[in-house]
């Protein structure tokens, strides 16, 4: 390797303009890879410094590593990825010299110092750190005093000019009285925590007992017992008297003994609590996903109260209640088999539907509101407050329009915050519809050494064409353009989309690339021509496969009378394996077309219907 | 009519020899500025693509991932979306007879103006001209005065 080359690219502008213009500014990775190495520069000079005692012994050094902390700081500062990146490479030779030279002194500080000083000194920090790392548990007050006051005398030492004066003033700290506290509190320490696992592994025994053993007189005599134990646990944690290693050697013994207790009495019930805890499991399989769809709906209408889209509340509303009525029904079932046939047979859909009705009304504009607050929170400077003082303006336009019934209120906001967007995009140097797909859909973008540029605008048209409620979730967060295959095709796979080209630029993949591809005329549709383009139907594609993704709706259709395959319907673990292969394959095969199979629309000119790829 | 050389045996010979027809008449004659130009551009574009290659040969030997990976996918980029399309267009021009020139001179044209904008404007194109590694590649130099012909020719042809 050329040596100067690497450290050049950095420094010499003529290679950093040789970079930007093959778009090769340097990635989150690296800037962040130099930011740790001067990061670990400096804690390492910080320590070093720590083993020099006297700050008279230090010189000059603390005053430049808190200069160099604050030149660290400010690049760290800096708006762009390549300004950053250039001044920490100024600095990172910087910090490994002051690194150097702080290590260097300390070694020739306690070269100089001796074994016996430096041994008294150790002694010191080790007393110190022991009673720190029991402040850390919950007997801080017992150490507290005793503590800083070793601590006071210690910094105090610091403070001598030489080193001799050093020493000398550590000789006189007495560790006696801070050593003694540490051990009596380690020990109480060690009563306490086994006596506070015997609580609660007794208070969990409790709680899994039957029903019926819940209403004897031994299980109230236990509670009882339970409770006392609990309230002498919480007194002892605070406490801070010199009895407190008896004390908590006592509360051992009590713990012990109740637990014991509880373990006697649930023997008998040992089968029951058996069942109890099956029976439980199997519910918990039924009701967590219909738990999980009211909390979505809970949360919507606890936190939406837009008048626009009170209808679409009205509803969603309507549905939530609906279903946790019928999963209190189900419940309220007995006997067991009962509950569980019940439970089947609930329909979480309507709420689904409901939830994406309030999505779509709502056009992802609380969604982008706090996005944009993020990308503004990054800004420096004067662009910070402009773009900062209009996201104000339009929080404030939002929380006006939630209480006007005011159908076209959130279009207008969502459009000026896409044109905050653009703008943040501007000042920040950052690709506007990079960001756009980001900060609207929470999709990053990547590149993998394709040539020429990602179709960044078609990604985003296509996710703006499809409704709010299928953008902005889990199963899409990611897409990248790899220069991998020779064929353009794209593929989704766990929570990704992935385009491929080795022989196009993406944005060339357009009806040209359809008919080479599929050697056929346009669509017509009632009379009417369309060209499809092979990037767009593609992209579509693959955004539907994250939305099947997100709701099983492949799962369902497959498992359906209807479906045609003639298969029963599978458990849901196996659907997911199923589909999990299903998806695999079609990562592999399926989905690498330049478009996804066409509707068998009867309005689609039979003579000129494409024909139908391989069913996904 | 000027006088041929068979009108001169006829008359001398008392003969009636008619003169071979041939294919070759003025307006189907491939037009030598074409063939010049093309030739011209031929050669520019063959040097260009010598010197992108040792360039990106001498990006290779720095072992700086970064700039294997321009060599590697960057370079080619460069003139390629506009090199080939051309080269394309031209080889469909044949020798240029002004048929195929009339076919498919204009599209040519369009193809040379895009590329001549292109490296007069692109910034990769600048990079490499100006390379950090001294080493001379001078696209816009080598290439702009053939395409610059080229499409003179070619403007030329396809109006007439």
């Amino acid at each position: 390797m050329q040596p100067n080359i690497e450290t050049q690219l950095d420094t010499d502008p003529a290679w950093m303009r040789f970079l930007a213009a093959f778009d090769k500014n340097p990635t989150t990775e690296q800037v962040d890879g130099r930011e740790s190495e001067i990061k670990e520069a400096i804690a390492a000079a910080e320590n070093a410094l720590k083993g020099i005692g006297p700050d008279g012994s230090k010189g000059d050094l603390p005053g430049k590593l808190t200069k160099l902390k604050d030149e660290f700081a400010k690049a760290r500062q800096l708006q762009s990825a390549n300004d950053r990146y250039r001044a920490l490479g100024a600095l990172a030779p910087k910090a490994e010299d002051l690194q150097s030279k702080c290590e260097k002194q300390e070694k020739e500080f306690r070269d100089k110092a001796g074994a016996e000083r430096l041994a008294v000194e150790d002694t010191i920090r080790k007393a110190i750190e022991k009673a720190e790392a029991i402040k850390q548990v919950v007997l801080e007050e017992t150490v507290a005093g005793e503590l800083g006051k070793v601590k006071q005398q210690f910094v105090d030492a610091t403070k001598k000019k030489g080193a001799s004066d050093y020493f000398k003033a550590l000789g006189k700290i007495d560790l006696n009285p801070l050593n003694d506290l540490v051990s009596q509190a380690t020990k109480s320490w060690r009563f306490l925590e086994v006596g506070i696992n015997s609580t609660a592994d007794a208070e969990q025994r409790m709680s899994r007992l039957p029903d019926d053993a819940k209403t004897t007189k031994e299980f109230t005599t236990l509670e009882t017992g339970l409770t006392e134990l609990k309230k002498t646990g919480a007194t002892l944690l605070n406490s801070r008297g010199d009895d407190l290693l008896a004390q908590a050697k006592k509360f051992v013994g009590d713990a012990s003994k109740v637990l014991n207790s509880v373990m006697d009495f649930a023997d008998p019930f040992r089968k029951e609590i058996k069942k109890q805890a099956e029976e439980q499991e199997k519910l918990k399989e039924l009701t967590d996903p219909i738990d999980s769809v009211r909390r979505q709906a809970e949360g919507i209408l606890a936190s939406c109260n837009v008048k626009s889209v009170e209808k679409e509340l009205e509803t969603l509303r309507d549905a939530a209640e609906t279903l946790e009525a019928l999963e209190n029904d189900a419940l309220s079932n007995d006997p067991f088999d009962d509950k569980i046939e019940a439970l089947k047979a609930i329909d979480t859909r309507p709420v689904v539907a409901a939830i994406a009705k309030v999505q779509d009304a709502m056009k992802g504009v609380p969604r982008m509101l706090g996005s944009v607050a993020g990308l503004v929170d990054k800004l420096k400077g004067k662009a910070k407050d402009t773009c900062g003082q209009e996201l104000k303006t339009l929080t404030e336009q939002f929380e006006a329009a939630a209480q006007q019934d005011d159908p076209g209120a959130l279009d207008r906001i969502k459009a000026k915050l896409v044109t905050l967007i653009k703008d943040i995009a501007k000042v920040s140097k950052q690709d506007e519809y990079g960001l756009l797909l980001e900060a609207q859909f929470g999709v990053a973008v990547k590149r993998k050494g394709v040539p020429f540029p990602p179709n960044l605008k078609g990604t985003y048209d296509m996710l703006n064409a499809v409704p709010d409620s299928h953008v902005g979730q889990s199963k899409l967060n990611q897409v990248v353009f790899n220069y991998g295959k020779v064929v353009p095709y794209g593929e989704y796979g766990d929570s990704v989309i992935t385009m491929q080209s080795k022989m196009f630029d993406f944005t060339g993949l357009t009806f040209k690339a359809y008919e080479l591809k599929y050697k056929e005329p346009p669509f017509v549709v009632d009379g009417k021509a369309y060209k499809p383009n092979a990037f767009n139907i593609t992209m579509l594609h693959e955004i539907g496969h994250s939305i099947d993704d997100k709701h099983d709706i492949m799962d369902g259709c497959m498992a359906s009378a209807a479906s045609g395959t003639g298969r029963t319907k599978p458990s849901k673990a196996r659907r997911r394996h199923a589909w999990t292969r299903s998806r695999r394959r079609s990562a592999r095969t399926t989905t690498r077309r330049l478009r996804p199979p066409p509707p068998a629309s009867p309005r689609l000119s039979a003579a000129r219907r494409p024909r139908r790829g391989p069913t996904t | 009519m000027a006088e041929t050389k068979y009108d001169g045996i006829n008359r001398v010979f008392g003969l009636q020899i008619k003169a071979p027809t041939t294919n070759a008449q003025p307006g189907n004659k491939p037009p030598a500025d074409f063939a010049k130009a093309r030739d011209s551009w031929r050669e520019a574009i063959e040097t260009v693509d010598g010197r992108i290659e040792a360039l990106a040969q001498a990006l290779r030997a720095t072992r700086v991932p970064v700039l294997q990976e321009i060599a590697e996918y960057g370079l080619n980029a460069v003139t390629a979306n506009h090199k080939v399309p051309l080269m394309a267009a031209i080889m469909s021009l044949g020798a240029g007879t002004p048929e195929a020139l009339a076919k498919g001179g204009a599209k040519a044209l369009r193809l040379a103006q895009a590329f001549r904008t292109h490296i007069e404007t692109d910034e990769r194109v600048a990079v490499c001209d100006d390379n950090p590694l001294g080493l001379p590649v001078s696209i816009r130099d080598t290439l702009k005065p053939t395409l610059e012909r080229l499409e003179a020719v070619l403007a030329t042809s396809a109006g007439s």
